[in-house]
């Protein structure tokens, strides 16, 4: 399946397009995460750490559909569509 | 222009006579009962794998009380994004750099600490170094950081408008290439903590910190502990630059000590440590290509810039993004391509010294500028006059400048430096040189990041005021006094600066990016209003007046049209406590939230308000018998809105100017082949006195900012981006030699007089 991905940085493994392709027919938010975060290999992203129920609030933001995914009914674990779009924000501490 | 009562005035800072008289307490004059002393040891290699520490023996020490190395930590890296996480608390399987801290130490005294770290024993594997962005670069380059897979630690191409049309379009186009060199940070106080472990296991870390959230979050996630866990509060600090964001091994270390012995701990490190070991501003190395009408006008501008940023990344995604992004801003560039990477390397880790890296931005830029000047014959005034922003200006990349006095600040830094009569006659060796700059007065990165004020009104009639910002130096305080003073119709000295603690305050996101009078003044505003309306809801119950037909003035509350209906301030504060038995709490806060969230990825957006400007000329003497350059005389025409304070301003332009005259003229970090640092203390260690600083002279261009508090932007780091550019074009002017390698030293001048003469057959 293929997911549009949209987001404020260079995601790692998809630096020259928008979007991801997933070799599985379905697959939830977290799923996606996991696979994406291992595409940045050999230095892989954790989006989601293991186990965790949520996201933490202090690293991403993320959309699908343009609606938070802790407004989508199971949140992390919501089923992605071929065709969806996953916008993920990344947050920083720290300036200059 | 609007009248004000106390904001625009130089009332007397909230902490000057405590600091000049010695008796206000930094965090190494803080003392807890039971205190023990912290010590680290330092690694003398600049990469090596740590195979082994014994520290038995340290242990076995009569009044030692706890020692520990990075196997005490959880083992959980930190980092700006979460993508960059490359920190550890202290090091477990590697060094990265010379003078790292391996080992920490509490003892009864600070001699037996000393006596314990002796008695460490710890194995190295020595590793190949990199010590420059080409050695980073290198096919086959030793990986310097544990976490990543290479040596490149960030990077950013951003493009915005249309580049081959702004080249096409060109009369005339040059490149050239700059280098700058590592430069140490330069505030006054060296780094310093007190830990101390409440009997539930809560931490209290007392430190000399620039962005006390920032080292709080990050400590908080490299110990595994909830933010709720620890407390952080800040004494006076001693200057910060950039360089007391982050949370280092001193803070980890102490904190752990203190946990380990159960007794307060406190670490204050000499300035040889902080010189050799902690944040520096990047090394760098850029190529500029840009096109030019024959006016001078710029067509385009393509930017390719590598930073050497030492063994983590730390903000060096930010010094990245900055020195692309801005170059949007202070000229009318209609296409820029950029191209910026940022590199590791086994020299001390790099944050970034006041300005960011627009500092090195606008020297490429304003040197580019110089030169292409000359070479289409357009007068040096003319050319940054006619490229300048102006008000409204939507630059390329979509970023808004709201208000901007930039073309009258070079028409008037011109002027006042005598540049037309200098173009008759000078004396020889003499020149004058000019840069221009601005700086955002914050950007909005996302999650936490707006900025909160509580005044707490007191029964006697003054006001608590505690802000999420920090004093480091820069008068925050005082100008939160003022604003507060202000709306609340009571006199300055009515005002009490309240404690930066973690448990009382909202910390702001971090003091960095010009943001703090800004975003935290307009938090000052909000929360005098609220307390205004509490006070006034209460005066007009009394007066039978609508207390929206109020004014607070001169201490009193009256009817607007008829004064004569009214009440002293203190008796409504008196009425609130005495009689209703109610609280009197002011609470503000404030966000840009419609500015755009940083878009790492193109660098796209309206990224920030209260854009401010400034245009710097220096008059510089060169000796041609000894390449000595000397500055006569600075002066900085600066568009910093409303001024808050006009004195405490003044200070932060001139500031930033002297602060970069060592960047200019002096100041190097240098490293030896195994990168082991050379020059770590004073005595080899340049940096500028009041002996090389010249004379300094502010002009304000006095505009007013729609979004900022009272119209005032942020001031301060503008005048540090200016002021490299300034004095290289001066220099040029002086002795037709160009240096493009900071620092320019007498040595460099010398050789390129002698290159010049060479060629010119002399």
């Amino acid at each position: 399946m293929k997911i549009n991905i949209k987001s404020n940085f260079v995601v790692p493994g998809v630096e020259e397009k928008e979007y991801a392709e997933f070799n599985r027919s379905q697959m939830t938010l977290r799923e996606m995460l996991e696979e994406l975060g291992r595409l940045a290999a050999p230095a892989p992203i954790e989006y989601v750490r293991p186990g965790a129920r949520v996201l933490d609030p202090d690293d991403w933001e993320v959309d699908i559909n343009e609606v938070p995914y802790q407004k989508c009914d199971k949140a992390l674990d919501t089923p992605l569509r071929d065709g969806d779009t996953v916008f993920i924000r990344i947050l920083s501490l720290g300036g200059g | 222009m609007a009248e004000y009562s106390v904001v625009g005035k130089p009332v007397e800072r909230t902490d000057g006579r405590i600091k000049a008289s010695g008796s206000a307490k930094y965090a190494a004059d803080l003392i807890a009962p039971g205190m023990l002393y912290g010590k680290l040891l330092r690694s003398p290699l600049a990469h090596a794998k740590i195979k082994n520490i014994d520290t038995k023996k340290a242990k076995a020490l009569k009044g030692v009380k706890a020692v520990i190395t990075g196997r005490d930590f959880p083992g959980v890296p930190f980092g700006t994004r979460p993508d960059t996480r490359d920190q550890l608390a202290m090091p477990i399987t590697k060094v990265h750099h010379f003078g790292e801290g391996v080992a920490a130490v509490a003892a009864v005294d600070e001699d037996t600490a000393e006596e314990a770290l002796d008695l460490i024993k710890v194995e190295y594997e020595e590793l190949p170094v990199v010590l420059t962005a080409e050695d980073a670069l290198a096919p086959g380059a030793p990986l310097v950081n544990e976490f990543s897979k290479s040596n490149v630690a960030y990077f950013s191409d951003f493009l915005f408008g249309d580049i081959e049309t702004g080249f096409k379009e060109a009369d005339y186009i040059r490149e050239e290439t700059f280098s700058s060199q590592r430069v140490a940070v330069g505030f006054i106080e060296p780094h310093a903590c007190l830990a101390e472990v409440d009997p539930t296991g809560r931490v209290l870390l007392q430190a000399s910190k620039q962005s006390p959230y920032i080292t709080w979050r990050h400590m908080c996630r490299a110990l595994d502990i909830p933010v709720s866990k620890m407390r952080i509060v800040n004494p006076f600090v001693g200057g910060g630059f950039s360089g007391k964001h982050d949370p280092f091994d001193i803070d980890f270390a102490t904190v752990k000590l203190a946990q380990i012995a159960g007794r307060p701990v406190k670490t204050v490190l000499n300035y040889d440590e902080v010189l050799a070991a902690y944040r520096q501003r990047n090394a760098m190395n850029a190529k500029l290509k840009m096109g030019l009408k024959k006016n001078g006008q710029i067509t385009a501008l393509r930017t390719e810039c590598i930073l050497e940023g030492g063994p983590i990344a730390g903000i060096g995604p930010f010094n990245i993004y900055y020195f692309g992004a801005f170059q949007n801003v202070p000229y009318k560039i209609p296409a820029i391509e950029y191209h910026g990477k940022l590199t590791y390397s086994n020299r001390a880790p790099c944050g970034t010294v006041r300005g960011q890296e627009i500092v090195l931005a606008q020297y490429c830029l304003d040197s580019m500028l110089g030169i292409v000047a000359e070479d289409l014959g357009v007068d040096q005034v003319e050319i940054r006059y006619i490229n300048s922003v102006t008000n409204n200006w939507k630059a390329p990349n979509g970023l808004i400048v709201d208000v901007s006095g930039l073309q009258e600040c070079v028409r008037k830094c011109g002027e006042r430096i005598g540049w037309k009569e200098s173009r008759k006659s000078r004396p020889k060796g003499r020149g004058i040189g000019f840069s221009c700059a601005s700086h955002p007065s914050g950007v909005r990165l996302g999650g936490h990041f707006g900025s909160s004020v509580m005044l707490k009104l007191l029964e006697d009639g003054n006001v608590i005021v505690t802000h999420g910002g920090t004093e480091i130096g820069q008068g925050a305080n005082t100008i939160f006094c003022q604003m507060t003073a202000e709306v609340l119709g009571i006199p300055f000295e009515a005002t009490i600066q309240g404690a930066s603690d973690s448990d009382t305050t909202i910390f702001d996101s971090g003091m960095f990016g010009d943001r703090c009078t800004y975003w935290t003044g307009n938090a000052t505003i909000n929360a005098a209003k609220d307390l205004k309306k509490q006070l006034a809801e209460i005066a007009g119950k009394e007066l039978k007046v609508n207390p929206d037909d109020l004014e607070f003035k001169d201490s009193k509350i009256f009817k607007k049209d008829d004064p004569g209906v009214g009440m002293d301030f203190l008796t409504a504060v008196r009425r609130a406590y005495y009689e209703k038995g109610s609280p009197l709490y002011g609470k503000g806060y404030w966000a840009a939230t419609d500015i755009d969230i940083v878009d790492w990825k193109t660098g796209r957006g309206n990224l920030a308000h209260g854009l401010d400007f400034i245009a710097t000329g220096v008059i510089v003497d060169v000796d041609r018998e000894t390449g000595k350059v000397t500055l006569i005389q600075g002066v900085s025409a600066d568009d910093a809105g409303q001024p808050i304070h006009p004195v405490m301003l003044d200070g932060q332009v001139n500031g930033g100017s002297a602060h970069m005259t060592g960047h200019a003229l002096l100041e190097d970090s240098l490293y030896d082949e195994k990168g082991r640092m050379l020059n770590y203390s004073w005595r080899d260690y340049k940096q500028p006195t009041a002996m090389d600083t010249p004379e300094y002279i502010v002009e304000h261009v006095h505009t007013h900012d729609p979004y900022g508090p009272f119209g005032a932007k942020g001031a301060g780091e503008a005048s540090s981006c200016s002021s490299l550019a300034a004095i290289a074009n001066g220099i040029y002017d002086a002795v037709g030699v160009r240096i493009k390698d900071l620092p320019i030293t007498p040595e460099k001048i010398l050789a390129a007089l002698k290159a010049k003469a060479g060629k010119e057959g002399k």
